[in-house]
């Protein structure tokens, strides 16, 4: 596929197939785990046999009973690949942050009005090759892998595809720095909660979108995700946004889940390949006019 | 600090050390702005000054700060300049933000509104840019991103012993437990072993007139890569469109990588701290270079397909399957889809890892050839955080 | 003259305080704005640099020992319309920003151009008691 603007439309188009419902707010909760419930429950302690793992509208039709969540040798569950068979990884999730509850959301004015733009506008940093952390990197097509590294006490959640690039999770039990520079996938530490992990990520730029449709923030932003192996080929993934510079109060996304794909490799994607134009690498011709005159 | 502005091919000057490097030759000093200091901190990131600025049109220029864009790979300072009917906003591009915290400063070390008088280069292409040679508050007198702010950062060094898995092999990355990143090149470009030619950090040449010794070329490469030489790197894709380092060029960045094994997995994922923040993977399973899993089998690629085996204390990495979208090497050296690299990854000690690359590219090259350097362990810390297109909106 | 120091000195402070991190997609007015404005045929180079805290804009024009803080600082959002269920997002009608700060006696008013691209500016009128022109800053 050549050329920038099919390269785009064809990573948003195929999103938009491989999550489901997207965009349309109606129609919320269908296929949610047995049990999630509403917003701000967390996830809790994990979801042994519970057959609702297929989730939101992935379209794979009635699942098969899945293996059971594998553990390591002290209990806690493998979040990325198994040793001894082979890797594999976790294709898309999250939609849309509001998905279900749009017009329930905290916005403050602006971010409302923002928010609105963004779903004409649909001219997302992404697209332009910009590494978009959190929960953004759990919407493109080919997903992610977590890579577990118990002996440095940290788990890296690769991109499968978008930025070809890597997040660390801190898992030693350390506390946020006092300055944090603010970067595209800010600085997360996770720490367990039963069968959950709870990833809390401080420091997060601007120069992004948390979803392919523009959920706004600010670098106020504190996020939350909580993840849980519910069974051998399910994620369940939910999130609280805590960003007073955007919302009138923190609030928490329906649950997502994760599709294990296995036998799935990381492959090379790079973004910049046929992206030299100033449309999608330095952003369209409407959206920037000489403001930033001294790139490169 | 070692800033861009200490190198230039218009000088006679004595090639400045960096810990680790040897003295290749010795040459006439002329006085001249140094900024040397033993245990200097960091290096820049990304290019050469002249590709973006003409160093035989020095500016001079005053005017009041009205906005600092503190991004990779470099900080520019937006300053009203007087005129009319209206003044005119012109960037001062300095140091990166890695390298400006490195050496004390911060996005707060220059208010908003304050005068400032700057001493540079104009900007090859005429737009109203200027570097930053010299950038001096005027309320003050004193200078602002050049130089040090009080006492810079020590660099971290490490010594001691090769560390070691359980079964006695070495350790690519750290210790359990530890972190670290592997930075500062003792080489900025790629030269053939055994060759004797100056270039600065980012791989240009003091004098194009060295360009056919550097390495083997075929006739078409030589006159390509003096082309690109004798126009100072200008048309660099990852300066231009940050292009990944592939081949050997990751290995020349000062932001470095690290080396994460997954014995279980028998795979080595390679995670950068330049260009990009890429992440790519040395597979150890014994796997045919026969492409991606996911679509484009065989499709040549930005890094390679690439499987390693140890050979004693080596990590012998083997690499082929190469696109020809980007540069291999920062002084823009020619590669063909024939590259086949074998890199040779020796770590001496717990703060040394021995580079060593052939280059086999029947495609630019009259025949295989060789090129080694150092890369430092710099213990406790993770890849500094640097994004080749942050100041892109 | 005391008055006048400080008011920079006040400035100076607000300067500091007001981290010009480049803010590119969060609050619209968040950043520093440059352009001008016009007196009869003359024009007159403006720095804005505003700030959101989570609750209100601040800010001061003309960062500097002549700069003034903004005494009021107000985004209005006119609602668009959404596309109808259903319907391409594309069709919806996007909101519409509107700005009023005042500074110095000075009143601006303006649309946002562009509110959450890259290159927005801010566009309008300004009134002082009898004097009025027009104004036009973009972001940088």
């Amino acid at each position: 596929m050549r050329g920038p603007f099919t390269l785009a439309a064809c990573l948003t188009f195929a999103v938009a197939t491989t999550s489901g419902a997207f965009a349309q707010d109606a129609g919320a909760g269908q296929g949610r785990a047995a049990g999630a419930g509403g917003q701000g429950r967390a996830a809790g302690a994990g979801g042994q046999g519970r057959a609702g793992g297929q989730g939101r509208g992935q379209g794979r039709g009635a699942a098969a009973p899945s293996a059971p969540t594998p553990r390591w040798p002290d209990g806690k569950p493998i979040l990325g690949s198994v040793p001894g068979q082979p890797v594999g990884g976790w294709g898309a999730g999250v939609t849309t942050l509001p998905q279900g509850q749009l017009d329930k959301i905290p916005f403050q004015p602006w971010a409302r009005a923002a928010y609105d733009i963004r779903q004409i506008d649909q001219f997302e940093p992404h697209t332009r090759c910009k590494a978009s952390g959190v929960s953004r990197q759990f919407s493109t097509p080919y997903g992610t892998e977590f890579v577990e590294v118990p002996d440095l006490k940290r788990m890296y959640i690769m991109d499968n595809g978008g930025p070809n690039s890597y997040r660390i999770i801190y898992l030693d039990g350390r506390s946020f720095p006092q300055n944090i520079p603010l970067t595209n996938y800010g600085y997360s530490i996770g720490h367990w909660e039963g069968d959950t992990l709870v990833i809390e990520t401080r420091g997060l730029n601007e120069k992004f979108w948390l979803d392919t449709r523009g959920t706004p923030h600010t670098s106020q932003l504190k996020f939350t995700e909580r993840l849980t192996r519910t069974d051998m080929n399910t994620m369940r993934y939910q999130a609280t946004i805590d960003d007073p510079g955007a919302y009138t109060a923190p609030w928490t996304t329906a649950d997502f889940n994760l599709r294990w794909r296995p036998g799935d490799e990381l492959f090379e994607y790079i973004c910049q390949q046929y992206n030299e134009g100033p449309t999608l690498m330095l952003g369209s011709q409407e959206e920037i006019d000489n403001t930033r005159f001294f790139v490169p | 600090m070692f800033d861009r502005h200490t190198r230039s091919r218009h000088d006679l000057r004595q090639p400045i050390l960096e810990a680790g490097e040897e003295l290749m030759t010795k040459r006439a000093v002329v006085a001249v702005m140094l900024t040397v200091a033993v245990g200097v901190v960091s290096l820049g990131a990304q290019h050469t000054l002249a590709a973006k600025f003409d160093v035989t049109k020095p500016l001079t220029l005053t005017g009041t700060v009205t906005q600092i864009d503190w991004a990779n790979p470099y900080v520019h300072i937006l300053m009203k300049v007087p005129g009319q009917p209206l003044p005119a906003l012109w960037a001062v591009e300095v140091e990166g933000p890695i390298v400006l915290t490195d050496n004390g400063w911060s996005q707060a070390s220059l208010p908003i509104g304050e005068t400032i008088r700057v001493e540079g280069y104009a900007a090859r292409d005429g737009s109203r840019q200027i570097s930053g040679r010299s950038v001096v508050m005027t309320s003050t007198n004193k200078p602002v991103y050049v130089g040090t702010n009080g006492t810079p950062k020590a660099r971290r060094v490490a010594t001691g012993p090769t560390p070691r898995w359980p079964s006695g092999q070495p350790r690519l990355g750290p210790p359990p437990g530890e972190t670290g990143y592997w930075g500062y090149p003792t080489r900025g470009g790629l030269l053939e072993d055994g060759v004797n030619v100056q270039m600065d950090r980012y791989g240009l040449l003091n004098n194009v007139a060295d360009a056919s010794k550097v390495a083997p070329m075929q006739p078409w490469a030589l006159s390509l890569y003096r082309e690109r030489q004798r126009t100072f790197l200008q048309r660099d894709p990852m300066y231009l469109w940050c292009k990944p380092p592939g081949g050997p060029r990751q290995f020349q960045q000062p932001y470095g990588f690290q080396f994460v094994e997954q014995p279980d997995f028998k795979r080595v994922f390679v995670l950068m701290g330049s260009a990009n923040r890429n992440r790519r993977i040395i597979y150890t399973d014994g796997r045919k270079q026969v492409g991606q899993v996911n679509g484009n089998d065989d499709n040549p690629v930005f890094y390679g397909q690439a499987v390693a085996r140890w050979e004693g204390d080596t990590f012998v990495v083997d690499t082929r399957s190469f696109n020809e979208e980007f540069w291999f090497d920062n002084g823009g050296l020619p590669h063909t889809e024939q590259l086949h690299l074998i890199e040779r990854f020796t770590r001496t000690d717990m703060g040394t890892m021995r580079y060593e690359v052939t280059i086999d590219d029947p495609g630019a090259y009259t025949r295989a050839w060789k090129s080694t350097w150092n890369l430092n362990w710099v213990p406790g810390e993770e890849t500094p955080y640097f994004l080749c297109m942050d100041n892109r909106p | 003259m005391k008055s006048r120091s400080l008011s920079f000195v006040i400035a100076v402070v607000i300067a500091a305080g007001i981290a010009t991190i480049a803010a590119q997609e969060g609050h619209p007015l968040e950043g520093t704005w440059y352009g001008d404005y016009s007196t009869g045929n003359q024009k007159t180079d403006l720095t804005v640099v505003m700030k959101w805290d989570g609750k209100s804009v601040s800010g001061l024009i003309n960062p500097g020992p002549n700069s003034k803080p903004l005494t009021s600082a107000v985004l209005d959002i006119i609602p668009g319309k959404p596309a109808p269920q259903g319907q391409q997002s594309t069709t919806g009608v996007p909101p519409t920003f509107k700005v009023r700060f005042d500074v110095d006696g000075m009143t601006f008013e303006g649309t946002l151009r562009n509110p959450v691209g890259g290159n927005r500016q801010l566009v309008g009128t300004w009134k002082r008691a009898a004097q009025s022109g027009a104004f036009q800053i973009r972001r940088l």
